[in-house]
């Protein structure tokens, strides 16, 4: 089996190295597999999310040493953590426009090439002012997610577009906890080199920063868009159409779901994000543990990254299989709520180090489950404009991080232990917009689906009389077609049945007629 | 299912290395307070060299300072070449200590003025010792001589040292049964002062580095899009 050039344009039967669907999606998952052109994208979408996570949260890792060394306080400490998640937001929103016009792989590739010179300009900051800029700009790097979700549901099948999304964001997210563990490591080997802290510190940032510049060469050179080809070569043939921008944030922006998402995620996401950034300084003060336990300790945080949020988007797409959407809905809402609650609970444990990890431990799991549960539902939203919800729902996430760092853990005169505790009490409150949501095609947690919708009225509502005309939604009718599979077969051997007791009586009729 | 379960071992043996290797104390807690009835019988005095300078001075006399204030300076900078002297006199012929414990060891250290610790929680004093984080820096540490009454020191102001306003601290320790204890101390709180800067920590070689680094990324990528645009239009 052949792999179809970067450049040229998919024929009437193409040959694909992984089963594909009608869209050329994949339709098995397997992280072990490098077949071209579904699992570079895979790969390099992670690694390079991975690397934004590892430039972003780097700083946090060597806090304890950069803060004497800029001599900065507890307020310059967390106005640089809001700033290193604010600056994702708008870089969210927008990354989701372009991939939606340019496609994901100049997406990724320009985001973490053009926010490389950020983390080496980091080493020449010699002031709070200097410090807080510098993290703003790294953090847009953390827009690679936008383009990492949108490249891997452009990449496989909806029924494995959970675990693809999952796996890839998780592992992604891993780079959170990883650079805790790397950047001391670094730290240590470039000081036993006779330079000092407060230099060692600077040379450290050259290590994510070269990661990021031969992600960005490699991206480039080995991967392309879509299973046909890229964008550009795809709009030339005419195998995709331009549809008309307005009506693209218009189908985003005008579905509830999508601002429901938004602000849900900024509590499963939102508090990762703080959480990485105020894990290594508490686990540093609280229990008096020197730089290299505390960054290993706060570590494990992010690297349950793992296998939990992969698992949330497995468990999002084995409920799938039998309650549809609404079984997603419903694991979504009792995880996330899980993850207040041991949120909670770390807030009360602040006396015990012990007692700490091991509520830690659960909490991540729970946390960054919902995380990967979220993008289980996300594709589902909105086919015309999948890279825009991404984009607001991704930043959304970032929002969040800002928000409850803001709130709990700088401007509240409250301890971090405190903050804990009001941060999981927050989430457990806004985890309940949830049960708000509601397909027509398939249901919401309280509500059955609505007789007679099918998925191709609710994708091709996004269209106008005239882009139908035009035949832009033939990409939505395949997916339509494809997302059938969220009913659940739970309810689609009830249809089944009853499309079988139709046919039945239909012939019954037409015997009787016969015999009149 | 086995892969989980030995990440779960090798958590819980992590948490358990992390609590053995926690701070384990060998001294019962004293307080400030608690030995605020044996304090004032050491005569503390500060005396710096800057070497650039080739002159030694002595830090003025002051109360309360600020970083920019007159007191302070000049200010030292941490290069482990401008030193601070030093010396801690015992004003009368014998120590007098908390519940006539027997004096084992002197300790000096430096300590973060209250200006340089505000908005700094890792720098908050506490009024147990061993919980008190504004004092960082070991000046000397040294077994206490019955026939010395006092202790001086040339200590050169080590590269980590931050930029700050300080005092110094006599600490003694006495053996209390089989723990030891802190059982007497003196400062130069609201008396004398030093200030210190850090050291030039972006040498020249780091700021051409950064530049040479930073340039490739955007470079490699205007490359690839002019080569990019030139080959489509060639199409």
């Amino acid at each position: 089996m052949g792999v179809m050039g970067k450049d040229a344009v998919q024929d009437d039967f193409p040959s694909f190295a992984l089963p594909v669907d009608t869209e050329h999606k994949a339709t098995i998952m397997r992280p072990w597999y490098f077949a071209r052109p579904h699992m570079p994208a895979f790969h390099l979408s992670w690694l390079a999310f991975f690397a934004a996570f590892v430039s972003t949260f780097a700083p946090a890792a060597l806090l304890p040493v950069i803060r004497d060394n800029i001599d900065l306080t507890k307020t310059d400490l967390g106005n640089a953590g809001i700033a290193a998640v604010c600056g994702a937001i708008a870089a969210r929103v927008a990354m989701g426009n372009f991939v939606d016009t340019y496609g994901p792989r100049f997406g990724i590739g320009l985001c973490i090439g053009l926010t490389a010179p950020a983390v080496y300009c980091i080493a020449l900051c010699t002031n709070a002012a200097g410090f807080i800029i510098s993290r703003l700009f790294i953090g847009f790097s953390l827009a690679t997610f936008v383009a990492c979700q949108f490249w891997c549901t452009s990449m496989f099948n909806t029924k494995v577009v959970g675990t693809a999304n999952a796996l890839a964001a998780g592992w992604g997210n891993m780079g959170g906890g990883f650079t805790h563990f790397l950047m001391p490591l670094v730290f240590d080997g470039i000081k036993a080199s006779s330079s000092p802290a407060f230099q060692a510190w600077r040379w450290a940032f050259f290590v994510p920063a070269s990661f990021q510049v031969l992600l960005t060469i490699c991206i480039m050179a080995f991967t392309q868009d879509m299973p046909d080809g890229n964008y550009a070569a795809l709009k030339k043939s005419s195998a995709m159409r331009k549809s008309s921008a307005w009506g693209t944030w218009k189908a985003a922006i005008t579905n509830y779901r999508t601002w429901v998402m938004t602000l849900t995620y900024g509590y499963c996401f939102g508090v990762e994000l703080t959480v990485d950034n105020v894990l290594p300084q508490y686990m540093y003060d609280n229990f008096h543990l020197d730089l290299h336990i505390a960054g290993l300790l706060a570590a494990i945080f992010g690297m349950m990254n793992l296998f939990s949020r992969p698992s949330g988007g497995y468990i999002s797409d084995l409920v799938a299989r039998k309650w549809g959407m609404r079984g997603r809905l419903w694991a979504m809402w009792i995880i996330q709520s899980l993850g207040g609650l041991f949120c909670l609970l770390l807030g009360l444990t602040s006396g015990s180090l012990g007692a700490t990890m091991a509520i830690l431990v659960i909490f991540s799991i729970f946390c960054q489950q919902s995380c990967g549960l979220s993008f289980g539902i996300v594709p589902f939203i909105s086919k015309r404009s999948t890279g825009l919800v991404s984009g607001f729902v991704g930043s959304g996430g970032n929002v969040g991080g800002a928000v409850t760092q803001a709130l709990f853990f700088t401007y509240l005169p409250i301890s971090t232990a405190q903050g804990f505790l009001w941060m999981g009490v927050m989430t457990m409150g806004i985890t309940l917009l949830y049960l708000t949501m509601y397909f027509p095609m398939w249901g919401g947690c309280f509500a059955a689906a609505k007789e007679g919708v099918s998925e191709e009225d609710y994708y091709l509502a996004e269209w106008t009389p005239e882009e139908r005309a035009e035949g832009l939604h033939s990409a939505s009718i395949k997916f339509a077609y494809e997302s059938r599979s969220q009913r659940g077969w739970v309810k689609q051997a009830a249809l089944n049945e009853s499309k079988e007791a139709a046919a039945a009586g239909a012939i019954n009729d037409s015997v009787k007629s016969i015999n009149v | 299912m086995a892969r989980c379960l030995s990440l779960a071992v090798a958590l819980v043996a992590l948490v358990g290395y992390a609590a053995a290797t926690g701070n384990i104390e060998d001294q019962q807690p004293t307080s400030y307070t608690q030995l605020a009835p044996v304090k004032g019988q050491w005569d503390i005095t500060l005396k710096a060299t800057k070497t650039a300078d080739k002159a030694a001075f002595e830090p003025v006399d002051c109360a309360e300072p600020k970083i920019s204030a007159a007191c302070n300076k000049p200010l030292l900078t941490a290069d482990a070449k401008d030193k601070l002297q030093v010396t801690a006199a015992l004003k009368g012929k014998t120590l007098k200590t908390i519940d006539d414990l027997t004096p084992k060891r002197v300790v000096i250290k430096a300590c973060y003025s209250k200006p340089s610790a505000t908005d700094r929680p890792w720098r908050k004093s506490n009024d147990v010792i061993d919980k008190d984080k504004s004092c960082p820096f070991v000046i000397k540490s040294t077994e206490l001589n019955v026939s010395s009454t006092s202790y001086s020191i040339d200590w050169p102001i080590p590269k980590n040292m931050t930029k700050a306003a300080w005092y110094a601290t006599v600490l003694v320790l006495c053996e209390n049964g089989t723990l030891n204890s802190y059982c007497q101390f003196d400062n130069t709180v609201n008396k004398t002062y030093f200030g210190t800067n850090i050291i030039n920590s972006t040498p020249t070689s780091m700021i051409i580095a950064t530049a040479v680094c930073a340039s490739i990324g955007p470079l490699f990528l205007a490359s690839y899009f002019i080569k990019d645009f030139m080959g489509r239009k060639k199409q």
